[in-house]
């Protein structure tokens, strides 16, 4: 399989007010991040509410300028491009958003919707109409669809129209950030499914984004952890959920509840002090310092940076090693 | 165990201009001292319109139109409105799906704390109502409890302000704690502190806990017993091994292999076709006749009974009838 | 596609049939908003009026008639006559136009260059938007009706100066409304996804942005409208409107102020049409408001 995006690292600082007279203060919403996406497979990406999943997502097809950093598509660095440049490489490039209420015009029919790209990079009008049927036929949806509205339809037939939107110009990578977190599960697995479809077809690449830990497992080849801007841990799928390295995947990991009453596991868990559970440690050091089990005083202001540790298995800890932060065993099957 | 809350033949309506919407439709359970009883289903099927029937919190144009629910053998439906205020937030508590919206803005959260204590205690001083407050901070693992009693709501991340709810709601130890989603808005390591949470009160103060939610994974880890809620009604209502073990309803069987899971690699989920459907004007047929790949004619027909199959499972489907 | 992707039952629904449902239930809605009627049917009435103005009013507006001055209502002069014998509902009736006029042009023109003002420094933020948000401020700290009356006094007494003033009084308002509803809309995701298609900043404002700002601009003219003829009635009545013998309601008011108490019905009658047709477009505004905003909210 070839590289078709690399990003090298990547930074994607806010700087806001706090208050009427507050101090500046900066976000690091995406805090030098680094990663390859080969063709054909699908990169998980999985964090907490406010990791910077979306701001990364965003920050590749360039809907927020990135702070520094570099972002290839096939050799040609994005950042670099200019207005029409980047519309060009736009074609190959698409996302899917986390809100389908809010990411279709309420004031557009579903036909104009789906043929908005086409028209946009200059496909003729009789092209344009036969294209949007064939999109329609291909999420799922019938026909008569163009001529309702956005409101008219239900979360999951929305997201449909959303991916039908993103396949217009047969990209190579669609971005799919938490494409499902706003529908029902029965829904869901739908779409999840139609999505895994669609990669088969096309070969499209993903990356799909989620905090999710159930449809990143399903839909994802290779998984990217991330904690406070920042990757924690890198690698495929199998290792990242079944020998996990890095003690804040464990956690993550260990709080999904599994539909299994014989298998309970959250009541038993170890609880730590509020004020460690947000604390973020300043120092240098990791920042999962004070909420981790297995921090040591080396932890606190020593750089750790992603390692790889085994072969395509990377981890920014400087305690994991070997089997280290293993010892505790998912009480998983 | 002694039964606490009994529904029965609960019916709550909305009057709407296109129809009546039976959100809650017909709906019985019972739930016994010191359960976790859980209620689950997927948007739409009147999970919230049956918690909020229970204390008759129903909002506009929602009405309840018939049956009874029966706390500790008192009709709660034929109380006047002082008798029910009286039960509301003393005997009977709930916490909310949205924690930034259930706290008032421009209080300080500790003073939220103690007015509920206030209003059924009035004769209590109010040093003692404030020291409660703090032991209940501590308990709920609140630190610092007398410097963060005096914050504002907008100081406190949404897993604290679900844990003051959680202090309000336990603040007068209720005997039944309905919790209406209260980890939908949290990450899922929030989400684990809750339920720990929750569990840990439930045994300190014998709490019954009727527990709403979409996520089967946390009935799994929390509950007792089960119903689950299609388009108004219960479908099928188990104790909690028998559901997960032998689920017997299509629909039920369909939920469980949809969900993606973390503790194993699946290559092809189980969609559900089709969609949610609204309940207007009620049953006339088996509701997931459109989306159940064992339905026959009958299903389209007439409405199937809920029906026991064995101790402690019933289920809604011709399948078993 | 597999048997995963199912089409559902859908096409069963004529889509013909739910495109008609929404309309009359929109229809419905309005009929049902009493607002929504009351001000309408002013509204109706004073256009009708301005309209027929030549065919309904009986005697001419500007005709004086010495021998019949300050006549109270009576069966040939129903609202009575002015110090000059013209008839008073006649030139109510005359006077509805150049209300009308002044308002339709005045808020016509506070849109045209308003609203792109506002759509402009609230879709490109920044240095623009700094520019164009202080001269609001500079125009928003003189109260509309201040303004006017110094562009009134600058440029002197016409119909065409009248709308001119009235309309650049009500310039920032609309530049305002159409700054915060473009801020709030450039961040919704269809517009984000717009940007990731590669469309232009033109087709993004014409395709995305103007037609989901267009109902609370709708509802703002009704609602300016409103305001438009108090401003021309108020310039008037300082004696800075139109020229006279020009019938308008504002200088039938200050004509009438002077015989409050010998001839109240001048000073009533022109009041009382001042006041009703405000209140008649604020009606009408609230209600499209009502029903169109849950509308808006619903999708
Ligand atoms: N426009 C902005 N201005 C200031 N801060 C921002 C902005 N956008 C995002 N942030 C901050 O950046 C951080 C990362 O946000 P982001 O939306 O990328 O997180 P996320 O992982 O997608 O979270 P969620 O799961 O809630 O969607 C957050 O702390 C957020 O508050
Ligand atoms: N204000 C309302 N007006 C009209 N119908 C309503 C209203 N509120 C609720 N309903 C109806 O009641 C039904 C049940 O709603 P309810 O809120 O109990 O669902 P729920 O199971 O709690 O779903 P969710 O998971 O989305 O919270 C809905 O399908 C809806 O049709
Ligand atoms: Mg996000
Ligand atoms: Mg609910």
């Amino acid at each position: 399989m070839s590289e078709l995006l690399r990003v090298v690292n990547l930074k994607k600082y806010f700087y806001t007010k706090t208050g009427f007279f507050g101090k500046k203060e900066v976000i690091k919403a995406v805090d030098n991040v680094s990663f390859i996406v080969k063709e054909g497979e699908t990169l998980g990406i999985v964090g907490e509410s406010g990791s910077g999943k979306t701001t990364l997502g965003k920050c590749l097809l360039r809907l927020v300028e990135p702070t520094s950093g570099e972002i290839y598509f096939r050799d040609v660095n994005i950042l670099k491009l200019d207005r029409k440049e980047l519309k060009k490489i736009r074609r190959n490039m698409q996302i899917i958003f986390q809100n389908p209420y809010s990411s279709l015009d309420p004031r557009m029919k579903i036909g104009k919707i789906i043929e908005e790209p086409l028209k946009i990079h200059g496909v003729s009008v009789s092209e344009r109409s036969k294209r949007v049927y064939e999109l329609l036929d291909l999420v799922g949806l019938p026909r008569s669809f163009t001529r309702r509205y956005p409101h008219m339809l239900s979360g999951g037939q929305r997201q449909r129209v959303a991916i039908a939107r993103a396949l217009a110009l047969n990209p190579k990578i669609i971005i799919a950030d938490e494409p499902t977190s706003a529908l029902d599960v029965s829904i869901q697995a739908q779409i999840l499914n139609l999505l895994k479809e669609l990669q088969k077809i096309y070969g499209l690449t993903y990356i799909y984004i989620s905090h999710d830990m159930g449809t990143i497992r399903y839909m994802s080849s290779r998984i990217a952890v991330m904690y406070y801007g920042k990757i924690v841990e890198l690698g495929n799928k199998k290792e990242v959920f079944d020998s996990p390295f890095h003690p804040y995947t464990i956690e993550l990991l260990q709080s999904v509840p599994v539909p299994n009453p014989r298998k309970r596991k959250i009541k038993n868990l170890k609880d730590i002090s509020y004020e460690k559970f947000v604390a973020v440690n300043n120092d240098g050091g990791c920042i999962y310092y004070l909420r981790c089990p297995f921090a040591n005083s080396r932890c606190k202001d020593m750089k750790v940076e992603l390692r790889e540790l085994e072969k395509g298995h990377f981890v920014a800890c400087l305690r994991a090693k070997g089997n280290y932060t293993r010892q505790i065993k998912l009480s998983t099957e | 165990m002694g039964t606490l809350l009994e529904v029965r033949n609960l019916k709550t309506y909305f009057h709407t201009r296109k129809g009546i919407i039976h959100a809650v439709d017909d709906v019985s359970f019972t739930i016994k001292e010191g359960e976790v009883f859980g209620l689950v289903g997927e948007s739409g099927c009147g999970k919230s319109m049956t918690a909020l029937s229970i204390l008759r919190l129903v909002p506009f144009p929602g009405k309840i139109v018939g049956g009874e629910i029966l706390f500790r053998g008192k009709d709660l439906l034929k109380m006047d409105e002082e008798e029910i205020r009286k039960i509301r937030g003393r005997k009977i508590s709930m916490i909310f799906q949205d924690p930034n919206t259930s706290l008032n803005p421009v209080f300080k959260v500790g003073d939220q704390v103690d007015e509920i204590q206030y209003i059924h205690f009035p004769q209590k001083a109010l040093k003692e109502i404030k020291e409660n407050t703090i032991r209940l901070f501590k308990k709920v693992g609140i630190a610092k409890a007398r410097i963060r009693r005096d914050e504002y709501p907008h100081e406190f991340s949404g897993g604290m302000k679900q844990r003051t709810m959680v202090s309000m709601s336990i603040a007068n130890i209720p005997d039944l704690l309905i919790a209406d989603e209260p980890t939908t808005a949290l990450d899922v390591t929030v989400q684990a502190r809750l339920i720990r949470l929750l569990l840990k009160l439930k045994e300190e103060y014998n709490l019954s806990i009727l527990l709403i939610t979409h996520n089967l994974g946390l009935v799994a880890e929390t509950c007792d017993r089960v119903a689950v809620m299609y388009s108004g009604k219960i479908i099928e209502e188990s104790d909690v091994y028998e559901l997960f073990d032998n689920p017997l309803h299509p629909y039920t069987k369909g939920l469980l292999n949809c969900i993606p899971r973390v503790d194993r690699d699946i290559d092809y989920l189980q969609a559900i076709k089709g969609y949610v459907p609204e309940n207007y004007g009620g049953w006339n047929k088996c509701m997931f006749f459109d989306r159940c790949d064992f339905a026959f004619d009958r299903c389209k027909l007439s409405v199937p009974n809920l029906k026991r199959i064995r101790k402690d499972h019933k289920v809604r489907c011709f399948i078993y009838e | 596609m597999s048997s995963q992707v199912v089409v559902e039952k859908y096409e069963q629904i004529e889509e013909k049939e739910i495109e008609q449902e929404i309309k009359r239930e929109f229809i419905k809605e309005l009929s049902e908003s009493k607002y929504f009627l009351f001000g309408g049917t002013i509204f109706f009435v004073v256009i009708t009026m301005a309209i027929l103005a030549p065919f309904i009013s009986p005697y001419d507006p500007i005709a004086q008639n010495m021998r019949e001055t300050l006549q109270p209502p009576s069966a040939k002069h129903f609202l009575g006559t002015d110090p000059f014998g013209r008839d008073v509902l006649s030139r109510i009736i005359w006077g509805s136009r150049i209300s009308l006029i002044v308002g339709i042009f005045s808020v016509f023109f506070a849109i045209v260059i308003g609203v792109p003002l506002g759509v402009i420094a609230g879709y490109f933020r920044g240095k623009v938007d700094m520019i164009i948000s202080r001269i609001l401020d500079v125009m928003l700290s003189f109260p509309g009706i201040i303004l006017a009356i110094v562009i009134m006094a600058v440029l002197g007494q016409s119909l065409n100066n009248v709308i001119l003033a009235v309309s650049i009084s009500m310039v920032p308002r609309f530049a305002r409304l159409a700054r915060g509803q473009t801020l709030s809309i450039r961040e919704k995701e269809f517009v984000l996804a717009a940007v990731s298609l590669g469309a232009s900043h033109f087709s993004i404002i014409k395709n995305h942005i103007l037609p989901n700002i267009l109902t609370p601009i709708i509802v703002q003219s009704t609602l300016s409208l409103g305001s438009a003829i108090i401003v021309e009635a108020s310039l008037s009545f300082l004696g800075l409107g139109v020229q006279p013998p020009t019938p308008t309601w504002g200088a039938m008011l200050n004509l009438g102020r002077q015989y409050l108490f010998t001839a109240p019905w001048m000073a009533y009658s022109a009041g009382l049409f001042i006041t009703l047709t405000v209140l008649g477009f604020n009606l009408l505004g609230d209600g499209l408001r009502d029903v169109l905003d849950p509308k808006m909210r619903r999708t």
